[in-house]
């Protein structure tokens, strides 16, 4: 099996050498990216395979070697369930591939998607640190052969440098990770997994190790948003018009963090970490959900480069759950670890699907209306019907609604940070407390940035008269494309519990537990505690039949009750003029814009940072406060002020009710510290409470 | 045979129980616009009067928007249908149902995510000012479920599930003899809960210093981000929406009746007469909190728009301390 792999992995390197001579030919490109979907698909259903039957094989020694030692193979459970994202991503982004402009194709567009997916592939399947750095390396550098292909120059110069600079600092971060691991452990120079499996890092070592591969992992996966887009979704977003390559990019990269982070810190750091083992990609991933979810909802204005930053917060959503996994294996909690790491696992693969479905349609979105702008589209759901289909399907999946694949895995996520207080470790129960806080804000932003994609792309009339002429081209392969990973979206969000009964070894290997008691093929219990009635379930084809159902005698009745048809009227605009003449797709002053959309949320978000803008409106311009030698001298008095302060703050806490809500505007800061204060007062009598009795 | 008639009592149960949940939702807020009118020293609608609009809008003929997309046509029936599989999972008078083992408090809050998305879709719809409605609605949407969540985190501390009926258990227990935390925590997740049903269902009093003195209803109508239907639907789509918000204020005060006052809720396997004592009992509860409601938006000042982030705010830290409370005490469950 793994000399097949292993087989599969040359292939697509030679495919990729071979792809100038393909450009060439009228059909070249067809059969390339056939060839590539072949490849994903042998891989993913040897990895489906390799979990069904449960095949160790022995690592493989390519004929390959190092400087430090041979390059090997391995294919273990963990290995082979990630093979399922990476293999539906590049199915489906090959199905999409053929483009409907005839003509000639730059080579290196050509080449991208084979190059791209071996290194992906080689990635997953590496035993050994090199493997791992060199699959990492090979996607960096063809994502930066992309990027100056494809953008300006100007734009591209800083892509690529941001890009190359990234996967360099992350690449350093993990080999100065895995030859500190070596040294302190085995004494062999090789990173060899194995051997790091059997003599893990410990002491002051392993938290440098832990701290070097998280940052390593998050710069080569490309999650690191900044101000600017991160470098990696800067690439995608200009390698947009080159098809299959975005959508791997995109969709199949960021998968690899949670892949790399399960492999390097729950596999190879060992199950004798301590709980705090669990913390930094624990609040990271939560803290990056939370960042990219942001960003969709209010920076971006680009439908790609929406869901560029969507899939950013996906991937530290999935971070998130193995983090928490590594917090409940330190505290022996066998069951609730494999729980968090199902939810990581389920998430990958979610992310994968919805993501690439996404993708997908933002690059039919940018060929069928010829902009990807969103304040360039709109109306698109009457002209581009399966489009605007699966980009519903895809936006209720990322926004968490049930039943589909979201909502399992963010379901699962939840049961696991509301459990994590069972890990007796205080400060792993506040990083838990705060996670669970991202995790949810980073869900509403999510669903909040797909309500403004999915409306401004989609609903609404056309904002321009290409958007008005937009059509879609749908061959047969095309709809497949769409279909395969909306499929997933269903069967993900349907049958969680098969899936990680399915996944079984993988968890076996992270978690050191099974999930099977508690994961049956229709539903999940959660947390796993014995008592039945303290059981949550997750019965996500009963809530669809549910719903069905409900729909059904909802049709019915208002076929009974009501008057049928529908009537259409010019559109209610608030009471304002039709637009002018000239202005046929209406004024774009008063419609709705990406920039405005976000403008709510962005004031919102400034409110609660205490309104830091609006305070010097408030003082005086000249300052009656002392001058500094006047408050020197007056020093005794501040006792008196410092009582009077206290005495007011006091008469505050008294009064909740006394928000002075008409007077003043209190800002939340002050909100927040009353509050700390009383939680503080009452903790103290709680612990005096303790320490008498 | 035990276990058939086990079965059949449960779906008798589920069947009642959404029976009176539909029935009941327009009704309440009949009551509570006619309460809130007796506040305001106006004589107000019958209380039946929601029930006529309903009827009157079902007849009427349905008027969409030129070029309306079928997202339009399909997100009332969407809304309206996760919104009554939420009512169908939200205990009233009976645990025991037969959705029981299914009824989760996230599953409860994602289908109302469901509704709330398919509302926001359906204003986008509807040109520039649904656009502001719906960016407005997000922005509640955004500050309202961190709150949601930490204050399940207290209760699913608490109780060691989200599932509803363990939830309801273990708040009984707590109540009947238990340390400051196990009163604490779901008193907190319920104050943050209830903070949220407020906010949620459109029933704060909002407005300026300088706002007209409308009537409740009247300014609901008005702010288009508050209203129960986007500002084009019309016919039966308005008839939806409307019974949809009407069904979700219902879900709210039910769900914070069975946590904050657990009593009177037949056990599972009663008779008939513990039903009609708990729906006596779920009456009363619910007419409590709605005159508490109304009450509280006629006596109070107004709080202006701007403010509403704080008071989100206000409500997740309140379902904060209650997590942390616990977190700090010994007495856990």
């Amino acid at each position: 099996m793994l000399t097949a792999l292993a087989l599969v992995l040359l292939a697509l390197l030679l495919l990729g050498a071979a792809a100038p001579l393909l450009a060439r030919r009228a059909g070249g490109e067809a059969a390339l990216q056939a060839a590539c979907g072949a490849a994903a698909g042998v891989l993913a259903s040897l990895g489906a395979g390799a979990l069904a039957l449960g095949v160790a094989a022995p690592p493989l020694a390519l004929p390959l070697a190092s400087p430090w030692g041979p390059l090997r193979l391995a294919l273990d459970g963990l290995s082979a369930w990630f093979l399922l994202p990476l293999g539906l991503c590049a199915a489906a982004a090959a199905l999409a591939g053929p483009r409907a402009v005839p003509g000639p194709v730059p080579p290196r567009r050509l080449a991208a998607p084979p190059l791209l997916l071996a290194g992906l592939g080689l990635a997953v399947l590496a035993a050994d640190g090199f493997g791992l750095l060199l699959g990492f390396g090979l996607v960096a550098v063809v994502a930066a052969g992309l990027a100056a292909r494809e953008a300006g120059p100007a734009a591209s110069r800083r892509a690529v440098r941001g890009l190359l600079l990234a996967s360099g600092g992350g690449a350093l971060c993990l080999a100065a990770a895995f030859g500190l691991a070596a040294a302190g452990g085995s004494g062999e120079s090789a990173p060899d997994f194995a051997a790091l499996r059997a003599h893990p890092p410990e002491g002051w070592r392993a938290a440098a190790f832990h701290l070097l591969a998280l940052a390593g992992i998050a710069w080569l996966a490309g999650l690191l948003p900044g101000r600017r887009p991160p470098p990696l979704a800067a690439a995608a977003t200009a390698a947009g018009g080159a098809g299959p390559a975005a959508a791997l990019l995109l969709g199949a990269l960021p998968v690899l963090a949670p892949y790399a982070a399960a492999r390097l810190l729950l596999d190879l750091g060992g199950p004798a970490q301590p709980p705090w083992w669990g913390v930094p990609p624990l609040l990271a991933g939560a803290a990056l959900a939370c960042a990219g979810a942001a960003r969709a909802a209010t920076a971006e204005r680009d439908a790609d480069s929406v869901v560029a930053a969507l899939a950013v917060g996906q991937s530290g959503l999935a971070l998130a759950a193995l983090g928490l996994a590594a917090g409940f294996r330190a505290a022996d909690l066998g069951p609730l670890a494999a729980l968090a790491a199902g939810a990581g696992l389920l998430q990958a693969l979610h992310q994968a699907a919805a993501v690439t479905l996404l993708m997908l349609v933002a690059e039919g979105v940018r060929r069928g209306a010829g902009s990807r702008r969103l304040d360039r589209l709109g109306g698109l759901v009457r002209t581009m019907p399966w489009t605007a289909g699966g980009a519903l399907l895809a936006a209720a999946s990322l926004a968490a609604l049930p039943p589909l694949s979201g909502f399992a895995a963010h379901w699962l996520l939840l049961q696991g940070l509301f459990a994590a207080w069972r890990v007796g470790d205080a400060g792993f129960q506040f990083a838990a407390l705060g996670a669970a806080l991202l995790a949810a804000l980073a869900a509403a932003l999510a669903a909040a940035a797909l309500v403004r994609f999915y409306g401004l792309a989609f609903l609404g009339p056309p904002r321009t008269p290409r958007a008005a002429g937009a059509a879609e081209t749908l061959p047969r392969t095309r709809i497949a494309a769409l279909a395969l990973p909306a499929g997933f979206c269903v069967l993900v969000g349907l049958v969680p519990g098969a899936l990680l009964a399915f996944a079984d070894p993988a968890l076996q290997r992270l978690a050191g537990a099974s999930v099977a008691p508690r994961a049956g093929l229709l539903g999940i219990a959660a947390p796993g505690v014995d008592a039945p009635e303290a059981v949550a379930r997750l019965v996500p084809p009963a809530v669809a039949l549910l719903l069905a159902l409900v729909a059904l005698a909802l049709a019915l009745a208002l076929r009974r009750w009501a008057t049928p048809g529908l009537a259409e009227a010019p559109a209610w605009t608030g009471g304002a003029m039709a637009p002018p003449p000239h202005l046929p797709f209406g004024d774009p002053a008063i419609q709705p814009s990406a920039a405005g959309m976000a403008q709510p949320l962005r004031r919102a978000a400034l409110g609660l940072q205490g309104c830091a803008a609006a305070r010097p409106l408030r003082r005086a311009p000249d300052d009656p406060r002392p001058a500094v030698p006047q408050a020197a001298a007056a020093s005794w008095v501040r006792p008196l002020r410092w009582a009077r302060r206290a005495l007011r703050a006091a008469n505050g806490l008294a009064m909740p009710g006394r928000l002075r809500v008409e007077t003043r505007r209190l800002p939340v800061r002050r909100v927040v510290g009353r509050l700390f204060a009383i939680l503080l007062g009452l903790l103290a009598a709680l612990l005096a409470l303790a320490a008498t009795g | 045979m035990s276990g058939v008639s086990g079965w059949l009592g449960a779906l008798l149960v589920q069947v009642l129980h959404l029976a009176v949940m539909l029935a009941a939702a327009p009704l309440l807020a009949g009551l509570l616009r006619t309460a809130a009118a007796r506040l305001a020293g106006r004589r107000g609608p019958h209380p039946l009067q929601p029930w006529r609009d309903l009827r009157k809008l079902l007849r009427k003929q349905t008027v969409a928007a030129e070029g309306a997309s079928p997202v339009a046509r399909v997100a009332p029936c969407a809304a309206v249908v996760a919104t009554v599989l939420a009512a169908a999972l939200v205990p009233s008078f009976s645990l025991g149902m037969l959705l029981g083992p299914l009824a989760d408090l996230l599953l409860v809050a994602g289908l109302l995510l469901l509704a709330r998305l398919a509302r926001e879709l359906a204003a986008m719809e509807a040109g520039a000012l649904g656009g502001l409605d719906a960016a407005r609605g997000l922005v509640r949407l955004v500050l309202a479920e961190p709150a949601l969540v930490i204050a399940a985190m207290g209760l699913a501390m608490l109780a060691g599930t989200t599932g509803l009926e363990g939830i309801i258990a273990a708040v009984r227990e707590g109540g009947a003899g238990g340390g400051v935390a196990r009163l604490a925590l779901p008193a907190s997740a319920v104050l943050a809960l209830a903070g949220l049903a407020l906010a949620e269902n459109a029933r704060l009093p909002l407005g300026g210093a300088g706002a007209p003195a409308l009537p409740p209803e009247a300014e609901r109508e008005l702010a288009g981000d508050r209203a129960a239907a986007p500002r084009d639907a019309s016919g039966r789509h308005l008839a939806l929406w409307e019974f949809q918000a009407a069904l979700r204020l219902l879900v709210w005060l039910s769900l914070i009746a069975a946590l904050a006052l657990p009593v009177g809720l037949a056990p599972a396997g009663a008779g008939p007469l513990a039903w009609a004592a708990g729906l006596l009992a779920w009456a009363a509860k619910l007419l409590a909190l709605g005159l508490a409601m109304a009450a509280a938006a006629a006596a109070c000042a107004r709080l202006p728009p701007a403010r509403l982030p704080e008071f989100l705010a206000a409500a997740l830290l309140v379902a904060l301390l209650g997590v942390v409370l616990a977190f700090g005490s010994a007495v856990r469950l």
